[in-house]
């Protein structure tokens, strides 16, 4: 289909939003078009003012799932308001409450936390979090719970609504960290051209938040005044093969480096020493 | 007016390049004095002035939105049209065939993403009074006379134009050239590459996308046309992009502002918080990559104000992210991210790795990633 709009209605009803400008060069402004402001959303008048509650990360048909020690974000948006609302001129904003079944040392909202009621201002979006709190408990099944949004003390002012929405949450029970389920090596390449050298790593984990980070890729003696920030190493992988092995993964990552650096990265799993890869004119594991 | 000035797309790379990078910026980190513990009992309403990221936000307030929060098209359009006025001011290595083309296979690329369920065509063009050009209804792609003499300046911009009552809706874009930066910039030969690239790039943001990140690599220390080319080229909405066609995260993030039936079910996400020295790593940048054989990326996001990321659109499976301080700085990134992040100590971390299982329909928040200082050389 394609879109048809009569030229005069869009005249009507748009402003103008922004623009992207792209290139280098000293800040030229473009210029251009008119400079007005969008106008404030005006739904048609007499329609109720809903507070909903919402997440950007809960998909349709599914819940959220957070592993203990995961945070996330929920959202309350204002719907329906209309400028002819007596409750468009509140600048302050509506309160709302927070409730969920969760027990409190599994499901950390802020009403458990913060003894008093998150506000919305009329055009705003109210954000807050929602955690998952380390239990220790291993091996058990996952537990689904709901949140929901609530009136504040006092009640709601009238005309004001809450949806009757209801975030589902799955806290994932995060698996034991063993730590010996870390194998890690590494292997020197050689020498290349333009005073690079080559190296290897794999890595071998058997939990998911193995994680690898750079320590020493960024010994630079390279004059980086002409580039833009320093943020520029000079290592880089120049690939990686990773693939799943029951709980875990494995991973191969090839890299580069230039001959002046020594490279240095940390593996490790949660609350366990690192495992540490060095390459210099060789490389080794400790 | 509010002005995006965070990319450079398709600047060339070859002989007589004068790089149009500002100066070394300082990155000191200023101290955040944020404390998880108070962040995660607060609400917080956002209020961080600046430019967007990635998707283009409904409040101005915003830096960072998800995709279900940006701006767009309205998804019942069916198809976005686009017309080639001619405004006269074609430069002198672009003639009237060359232009058409260009359009012609910008507009393709974003055409038929898969899936996306929004259409692109281009419609007939004619002469245009310059005069006429701006909000009137149509999506034009033209040369404008008005840049003319800026050989330094703005090399192209996409304008959005439209409100409706949801607030959240694009009405109208056009893409604007600057007739000097063809000549000026591109080298001989590649010009008609080039620009397609340009033209690529603006009308993503006619459509809501913003700019992303290039993939992590120093192309800045080894110039990106001799670096390794598993990691090449970067998405096309990088600001720093060579691209030819749409990465995957240029395909997934029209995807998810316009998602064609089945793809939302199909996809899964990863999200998460990023921490640095307990307070939250800012505008951190999370690049996914497909845990299978050879080199995959996939869709990346940045981190918000609270550290808070969410990458949307995975593909299932076991996937590896690779968080990495946001990588250039140059006159058309962001003025505002890069500040807001360098205030934080957000340039200068450690990159790091970890991995998660991704399920269709499902978003997993894994634990939070805890970063280290040190990127910065010492």
């Amino acid at each position: 289909m394609i879109a048809h709009v009569p030229v005069a209605a869009i005249l009507a009803a748009t402003a103008l939003l922004g623009f992207a400008a792209c290139g280098g060069g000293e800040g030229t402004d473009g210029g251009g078009l008119p400079t007005t402001p969008p106008p404030t959303p005006a739904p048609p008048p007499g329609e109720q003012i809903v507070l909903k509650l919402a997440s950007s990360l809960v998909p349709a048909s599914g819940a959220v799932r957070v592993v203990e020690g995961g945070v996330f974000f929920a959202e309350v948006r204002v719907l329906g308001l209309s400028p002819g609302s007596p409750l468009g001129g509140s600048e302050a904003g509506f309160q709302f409450a927070v409730v969920t079944d969760a027990p409190p040392d599994e499901l950390r909202t802020p009403y458990a936390v913060t003894p008093r009621f998150p506000r919305i201002k009329v055009s705003g979006v109210a954000r807050f979090a929602i955690e998952a709190l380390p239990d220790g408990r291993t091996g058990e099944a996952d537990a689904a719970y709901t949140i929901r949004l609530a009136p504040p003390a006092g009640g709601l002012p009238a005309g004001l609504t809450l949806a009757d929405d209801a975030l589902r949450v799955v806290v994932v029970d995060s698996p034991p960290v063993r730590c010996g389920g870390l194998d890690v090596t590494a292997r020197f390449g050689g020498s290349e051209a333009r005073r690079m050298r080559t190296g290897e790593i794999t890595l071998a984990a058997s939990h998911p938040d193995a994680s690898v980070s750079m320590v020493h890729p960024y010994e630079t003696k390279i004059d980086i005044d002409d580039f833009p920030h320093p943020p520029a190493s000079s290592l880089f992988t120049t690939g990686f093969a990773a693939t799943g092995t029951g709980d875990g993964f494995r991973a191969t990552i090839p890299f580069r480096w230039t001959d002046f650096n020594r490279v240095e990265l940390d593996a490790r799993l949660p609350g366990c020493p690192p495992v540490t890869v060095r390459c210099d004119d060789g490389c080794s594991v400790r | 007016m509010k002005r995006l000035d965070t990319g450079a797309p398709g600047l060339p790379r070859g002989d007589g390049f004068d790089r149009p990078f500002p100066r070394k910026r300082s990155v000191a980190a200023r101290g955040a004095g944020w404390a998880l513990g108070a962040a995660a009992g607060a609400a917080l309403l956002l209020a961080v002035p600046g430019d967007a990221y990635r998707f283009r936000p409904r409040s101005p307030d915003q830096l960072i939105t998800a995709a279900d929060s940006a701006m767009r098209w309205d998804p019942g359009i069916g198809t976005v049209t686009f017309t080639v006025p001619d405004t006269g001011a074609l430069p002198d290595a672009v003639d009237p065939a060359m232009w058409a083309r260009v359009v012609r296979n910008a507009v393709a690329r974003w055409d038929r993403v898969p899936g996306s369920a929004l259409r692109v065509a281009v419609v007939g063009g004619a002469a245009a009074n310059t005069a006429d050009l701006g909000i009137n209804g149509s999506n034009d792609v033209y040369f404008w006379p008005q840049f003319e003499g800026q050989v330094r300046g703005t090399a192209s911009i996409a304008e959005l134009a439209g409100w409706d009552p949801s607030g959240d809706r694009i009405q109208e874009c056009d893409v604007r050239i600057n007739p000097a930066f063809p000549d000026y910039w591109f080298a001989e030969g590649i010009v008609e590459q080039e620009l397609t690239n340009v033209v690529t790039h603006e009308i993503g943001h006619c459509f809501g996308l913003m700019h992303t990140e290039p993939y992590p690599v120093p192309i800045f220390l080894v110039r990106e046309d001799r670096a390794p080319p598993v990691f090449r080229p970067s998405p096309t909405m990088a600001y720093t992009s060579e691209q030819g066609e749409l990465s995957e995260d240029d395909r997934v993030a029209m995807a998810l502002l316009y998602p064609a039936l089945g793809f939302g079910a199909s996809r899964g996400a990863v999200a998460g918080r990023v921490t640095l020295n307990g307070a939250p790593a800012r505008f951190a940048y999370v690049q996914t990559f497909e845990a299978r054989a050879g080199v995959h990326p996939g869709p990346g996001a940045f981190a918000d104000e609270n550290g808070v990321f969410h990458v949307a659109g995975v593909r299932p499976g076991r996937v590896l992210l690779w968080v990495h301080p946001i990588q250039v700085d140059t006159g058309s990134a962001s003025p505002h991210l890069i500040a807001e992040a360098a205030a934080a100590g957000v340039l200068d971390f450690q990159d790091q790795w970890r991995w998660a299982e991704v399920t269709a329909g499902e978003t997993l928040v894994i634990p939070d990633i805890t970063l280290a200082r040190g990127r910065v050389p010492r």
